[in-house]
């Protein structure tokens, strides 16, 4: 039986840059993801109109028929993609009582990040010591200072696009040119000036120029169901294909991990995977194991890798494995219309398909306790001449004049979207449902989770931003969403493996590496502590670059021995 | 990853990838129609031939298409009936194919399945309901009814201020005709066209941004 050095679970944002990091260094690694390989050719839009798909866009009601588990997963499983292929809907989970978890899951290669939103703001010390400026909760192991080179690798590999804003809450990065504004985003970002907001150019891992061989963005708008042209990052078209190169990277996948198989010692020696097509368990083995399977289902597999050493799950002497469970609240606090708009010409402003521009985190900066609420919450407004004209159903009537609104309206329309996170709390969490098993009889994953008090006082602050950024604006408000999105919406969920300085209250150190069993790692958003105003990707990309390093520095001091 | 070079991913920037068209009744006719793109002779004669319906009665069929063309008519731009709005209201009833819930999913129980089993009973039950009603009101089916009495129909179940007691039953399938056809036509390419859709191009060099950027609040716009 063959040993790797190592064994990588999972493909995505925190796995393809592990993957890419040990291959580079010449170390053997096995990669395992869940599903198929994704081909662009195949499994993206490439081009194609809403009348191109056979129904229209709207889905096949048929296709997750008989499927464990029937929800279609919104925004990211799309026409162009959807079904059990590319999307887990073999593998079912279970909500514990009064929590309504949408777990969305991609299980092509490179996962979610394929069909990703691309901000990518770089954390900063406000988020790693928030415990230690308002109280609660407990600090990052990390600084900035430490975090800073590895945001600025992760940056100049991906190509990120914005501007330097020097503002407390967001570290400036290195970046490409940014995307160009739309007419509404000048007349947000006026009224916003007004009453005390910011709005900046988002950071977009997007390519406003060529950049490392990749080529500079086309502007088809297709980008959240796949860039045909790798003009974002993705693992598909950045590290998966560097991986590849080195001829030291063993893909296998269909390969659904079951749990981390351990040595006398207690040590991981491999994993345990079922093969999706013949159902059967394969074990493979390394010197070395990463866990990178998305948040909560690295926590999965770890509550399921029980043995005499671990009988809760592996490394998990702290007992706050699956614990920590936090999410960013997302629904939109408001929407309507610029009337400055109606009836101006169309303008194409969503070939980027992307956050051109944000309102940055404004709260509870000078002192942590400015506002009712602690931490602090981010915003997003998009709008404008958009694929389908969604406003049609604020307009009444019917006939040539009905048509001839929905025209003038087409270029006027705005709405908020709120990223508001929610803190750790102590019934928050995911564990092992006792009863229930998947179709390959594996316990499934529970949900524990609420949104907190916290959390739903940034919303309810955000309609209130969205009423006065209107009023100011000279908009009119058509409503806002009555509740905020199910918890799990955001793909931004974090905390379930938390990392720390103390092996009594965190399950990796600050390497994201396990306190109890040294040659096991995670790479994933599942060791951040707690989430942020930002979005997740870019900083998992930053933290997996600099724990491959890590990995790298310990096989050569012998730490770990190559197979 | 296989096979895909710098030279082919350039060459995909460059011309993009021409849509791949699937193939279901009434397809040819909604999607060419009108594109200005040249039909060759099959394709035509797909145009021309009559549709047969895969779920309503001819009669139905008939309500439907008249209703659509009422609330998306022809004017500077064509109407739902030559963007094959009342065959595509046909074949997404016909498969069950919910337009409301898609995208957006508030239970783990509100699969497109569930949602769309209940799909073909409102369309029923609506369409006798319209001509149930213009029978008792009109002395004649929806068909039969003046051009006139078919718009104080719609007028008394789409605009609040003409809201009556008589039709209130009506209402809830209004907006279900209403969403239907606004997705139909605004899924064609028909409709992309007149309603100005920029995606239509796929590839700029970049984006052109706000035109206006000495008036930073576009007050002079709103005047204009």
């Amino acid at each position: 039986m063959r040993t790797y050095d190592a064994i990588v679970v999972g493909t995505g944002a925190g796995g393809g840059t592990a993957i890419k990091a040990l291959c580079e260094a010449g170390l053997k690694v096995l990669a395992l993801n869940s599903g198929p390989r994704i081909e662009p050719d195949r499994d993206y839009r490439n081009h194609r109109q809403a009348y191109d798909l056979k129904y229209r866009g709207f889905g096949d009601p048929q296709i997750l028929a008989g499927r464990a588990h029937q929800e279609r997963y919104s925004v990211e499983e799309s026409e162009c993609n959807e079904g059990p292929r590319l999307w887990e809907h073999d593998v079912a989970y279970s909500n514990g009582a009064g929590t309504n978890w949408y777990w969305k899951r991609c299980k092509g290669t490179g996962g979610k990040t394929n069909f990703w939103g691309r901000s990518s703001c770089r954390y900063g010390d406000i988020d790693f010591k928030a415990a230690s400026l308002d109280g609660f909760g407990t600090d990052w192991p990390v600084d900035y200072a430490t975090m800073a080179p590895w945001f600025t690798k992760a940056e100049r590999y991906m190509g990120v696009a914005s501007t330097i804003q020097n503002r407390p809450s967001n570290p400036d990065g290195d970046y490409l040119p940014p995307m160009t504004w739309r007419c509404y985003d000048y007349i947000v970002q006026a009224a916003a000036a007004k009453i005390g907001i910011p709005y900046l150019p988002d950071r977009c891992a997007q390519l406003t120029i060529a950049h490392n061989g990749h080529p500079a963005c086309h502007y088809c708008g297709n980008c959240s169901q796949g860039c045909d042209a790798g003009s974002f990052y993705s693992p598909t078209w950045y590290t998966l294909p560097d991986a590849e190169k080195t001829k030291n990277l063993t893909l296998i996948t269909d390969a659904l991990v079951r749990e981390v198989l351990v040595d006398e010692s207690g040590h991981a020696k491999g994993v345990a995977y079922v093969d999706r097509e013949t159902r059967r368990e394969v074990e493979v083995f390394a010197k070395v194991v990463v866990l990178a399977a998305s948040c909560v289902e690295t926590a999965h597999i770890m509550l399921n890798s029980r043995s005499g050493h671990w009988p809760t799950g592996i490394a998990n002497s702290s007992g706050e494995l699956g614990r920590n469970l936090c999410d960013q609240l997302y629904g939109s606090p408001g929407y309507g219309y610029l009337p400055q708009l109606v009836g101006q010409p169309p303008a194409p402003d969503n070939i980027a398909n992307s956050t051109v521009a944000w309102m940055p985190r404004w709260q509870n900066l000078k002192t942590p306790r400015e506002e009712k609420f602690i931490r602090g919450y981010g915003m997003y407004i998009g709008g404008g001449c958009d694929e389908y004209p969604w406003h049609y159903r604020q307009l009444e009537g019917f006939g040539a004049g009905y048509k001839r609104e929905i025209k003038r309206y087409y270029p006027a329309t705005i709405g908020g979207l709120i990223q508001a996170p929610s803190l750790p709390s102590p019934t928050n969490y995911v564990d092992l449902d006792p009863e229930k098993k998947d179709i390959f009889g594996i316990p499934q994953l529970r949900f524990h989770f609420q949104w907190g008090t916290n959390e739903l006082l940034m919303w309810e602050h955000a309609k209130q931003v969205m009423v006065d950024l209107f009023r100011t604006a000279g908009g009119e408000m058509w409503g806002a969403d009555t509740t905020p999105n199910r918890p799990g919406t955001s793909l931004h969920e974090t905390g379930v493996c938390r990392f720390g300085s103390d092996p009594k209250t965190s399950v990796t150190n600050h390497w994201a590496q396990t306190h109890d069993v040294p040659n096991l790692y995670i790479c994933d958003a599942s060791i951040f502590p707690s989430p942020t105003d930002k979005t997740t990707t870019m900083p998992i990309i930053a933290f997996a670059m600099r724990t491959g390093d890590y990995i790298l520095k310990n096989f050569k001091s012998g730490v770990h021995r190559r197979a | 990853m296989g096979g895909q070079t710098m030279a082919r991913r350039e060459a995909i920037r460059l011309l993009g990838i021409a849509s791949v068209a699937a193939t279901f009744p009434g397809f040819s006719r909604w999607t060419f129609a009108g594109s200005g793109t040249a039909l060759d002779a099959s394709a035509s004669e797909a145009v021309t031939a009559p549709y047969r319906p895969l779920f309503f009665s001819g009669a139905h069929f008939e309500l439907i298409d008249r209703v659509s063309e009422m609330i998306i008519p022809a004017d500077e731009t064509p109407g739902a009936r030559q963007a094959g709005v009342a065959e595509f209201i046909d074949f997404m009833v016909a498969n069950r194919v919910p337009i409301s819930g898609a995208g957006h999913i508030d239970a783990p129980g509100d699969s497109a399945t569930s949602m769309g089993s209940e799909l073909q009973r409102q369309w029923l039950e609506g369409l006798t309901w319209m001509d149930a009603h213009c029978q008792a009101e009109f002395g004649h089916a929806f068909s039969g009814c003046s051009e006139i009495q078919q718009n104080a129909l719609l007028s008394a179940l789409a605009y609040k201020a003409q809201f009556n007691r008589a039709t209130a039953a009506g209402r809830e399938f209004f907006q279900l005709l209403r969403d239907y056809t606004v997705a139909g036509y605004y899924t064609s390419r028909i409709g992309m066209e007149s309603l100005g859709f920029p995606g239509l191009r796929m590839s700029w060099p970049k984006p052109p941004g706000c035109p206006h950027l000495d008036d930073p609040e576009h007050l002079r716009l709103r005047a204009s």
